[in-house]
Formats: structure tokens, sequence, C-alpha cells
């Protein structure tokens, strides 16, 4: 994999997956409070 | 005092720490006590932080007595390489307790499936830890050592994940544009705290801006991996700078500042248009000027050292 590929591919990835996580538990926390 | 004496003086922590902060957990867990349960993540995420200079200042202990008679340089990097894993865990553990206090602010329990997680990880990471403090000890005391050196698989870790950052071409600015990626969430959410503590945006609670801290949280954990990474690649680049573990003294008094915007109940109860107390105002402006020190040490590492 090339450097300019390679860069770009994983900082999406890297930033696309690690950003979900916090999103889902950001809705997950959100919706228990309304819950409670 | 030189890096092995930073190395000698932290490298008990990380094993007494968790045995202290696993104890505790599992005894919160048995009690079913909320205050015990707090305490024992605070300890565990104080020991994921002081677990990051134990392993920097691990590779200044190496060069000081790598060359000295009867030391095993085959014993070293299987310490370090066991280290390794084990601060992977550690860092882990500290992420997932801080989630555990920060979900314990929001919805005063902490998920179960967190502290399925944070128990888990907690045995791992003392298991890991025990053993990387077991090999280091060996390296200076032969009253310990074996007849057989402990030399496993994990000795070569260190550098194949160092050769790995260094030599892949994409790998080095991919670790770097995360590391930017990382520091703006969290220099970004941290102001955005810290500003209103200080009487910006009196209009917005804190309850709302407390909602935004996993991103900080997330931006910092992604700056503590590829920072980790880049000091695997070429640690001597780091371990010869003072203003690099003048940015790590810098980085875990920032963390123990986060802590009181993430659990304390003073700032917690900042409403819309009230005024924040003297004690959070000191906290938040604390909080702007070391986190602009940490970034001034990183970006000055080329300047005020030799790296780079």
């Amino acid at each position: 994999m090339s450097l300019v590929v390679g860069t770009i591919v994983w900082v999406v990835i890297g930033t696309a997956v690690l950003s979900l996580v916090v999103y889902a538990v950001d809705r997950s926390t959100a919706r228990q409070e309304r819950k409670d | 005092m030189d890096l092995a004496h930073v190395h000698l003086l932290l490298n008990h922590f990380p094993v007494i720490g968790s045995i202290i902060g696993g104890g505790l957990f599992l005894l919160a867990l048995i009690t079913n006590s909320d205050d015990l349960k707090r305490a024992s993540l605070l300890v565990l995420l104080g020991i994921a932080l002081i677990s990051i200079p134990t392993y920097m200042s691990g590779n200044g202990a190496q060069q000081a007595i790598a060359s000295q008679p009867g030391v095993s340089k085959s014993l070293i990097e299987t310490h370090e390489g066991v280290a390794l894993e084990g601060i992977a865990f550690m860092e882990f553990t500290g992420a997932f307790a801080w989630l555990g206090l920060w979900q314990f602010r929001r919805l005063r329990r902490i998920p179960r499936w967190n502290l399925g997680v944070i128990l888990i990880l907690t045995v791992v990471s003392l298991v890991l830890m025990a053993r990387a403090s077991n090999i280091g000890g060996e390296i200076r005391h032969s009253e310990i050592r074996a007849a057989q050196e402990t030399v496993t698989a994990e000795g070569a870790l260190a550098r194949t994940v160092g050769s790995f950052v260094t030599e892949t071409p994409w790998m080095w600015p991919t670790c770097e544009t995360l590391h930017f990626v990382g520091l703006s969430l969290l220099m970004g959410v941290v102001f955005l705290v810290d500003l209103r503590v200080l009487g910006v945006m009196k209009g917005v609670s804190f309850a709302s801006l407390h909602r935004l801290l996993p991103w900080a949280a997330f931006g910092f954990g992604v700056n503590v991996v590829t920072g980790i990474l880049f000091f695997v690649g070429i640690p001597h680049q780091y371990t010869g700078n003072k203003t690099f573990f003048w940015k790590l003294a810098l980085v875990m008094l920032a963390g123990l500042n986060a802590v009181y915007f993430t659990i304390v109940e003073e700032p917690w109860e900042l409403g819309p248009g009230e005024e924040a107390s003297l004690t959070a105002k000191f906290a938040a402006a604390s909080a702007v000027l070391l986190w602009v020190g940490v970034m001034y040490c990183g970006s000055m590492l080329p300047f005020l050292g030799n790296s780079f």
C-alpha cells in the first residue's frame, strides 16, 4: 500500500470506527437517561 | 535523577495498584457498593495513567544498564515485550474505568456490561503486569532468576511493533494524522467545558457539555495509543529529551484534572445562567494551562530537545 493511499484509508477507517463506538455509547447512555 | 531512577520509583505501581484497584472493585461488586465501585475505578484510572511513564522510563533504564556485566539483553527485551502487552491492557482498563465513572455521573449506576469488561481487563492487566514485573526483577536480581533464563516469544514484540511503525511507509504519517485528530477532539471539548465554567456561554448547563466528554476521552485515547506507537518506534528519540518528560508530567496532571469534571458534584450542578464556584473556576483555568502546556511541550520536542 502506498504512502498516500495507506494514510488516507487507515485514517478514515480508524476515525470512522472509533467515532461510531463513541456515538453508540452516547446514544445508549442518552436512551437510558430518558428511560430512568 | 535520571530515567533509571524514575523507572525504579514507578515500576511497582502498576502491579500493586492493580491489586488494590482490582481488589476494591471485586469487593464493590460483592457488596454492591456504588461508592466502592467509584473509588476502585478511580484507582484503576490513576494506575493506567502512571503506567505510561513507567513503561517509557523503562527504555531509559535499559540504556543505563544494558552494557553492564551480568545483564542479559534478551531478558531486558522479554521484559519490554511483556510490559508492552501489559500497558496495552492497562490503558484499556483505564479507558473503561473512566467510562464507568462518566456513566455513573449520568445514570447513577454503571451498566453491567461495563462492570464485566472492567473486571476481565483488570485481571488480564494484573497478570501481564505481574509477569513483566517479575521478569524485570530477574534482570538485576540473580537470586530470583531461574536456572533457565525467562525468554518468551514476547521478547521480540516491542521491536516488531517498532519496526512496523518506522518501516511501513504509511504507518507513521497515519499515526501522526490520528494524533492530531485526537488532539483536536480533546482540546475542542475540554475548552468548551472549561470556558463554560469560567463564565462564557452561561446559558448552557454543565450537564449538556458533560455529555460531550466521551469525545474528549476518545481523543485522549487515540493520542495515548498513537503516542505509545511513536515511542515504541524510536524510543531513544524521546528518552533523551527532557521536554518529553515534562509533557508526560503535564498529561498526568491534566488527567487528574479531568476526573474533577467527570465525577465531582460541584460543576455537575451548574445550571443555565448560573455562576460556577471558585473551585470549579480554578479547576477550569488550570485545565486550560495544563493542556496548553501539553501541546507546547509536544510541539517543542524538536526545538527544546533533540527529537526529530
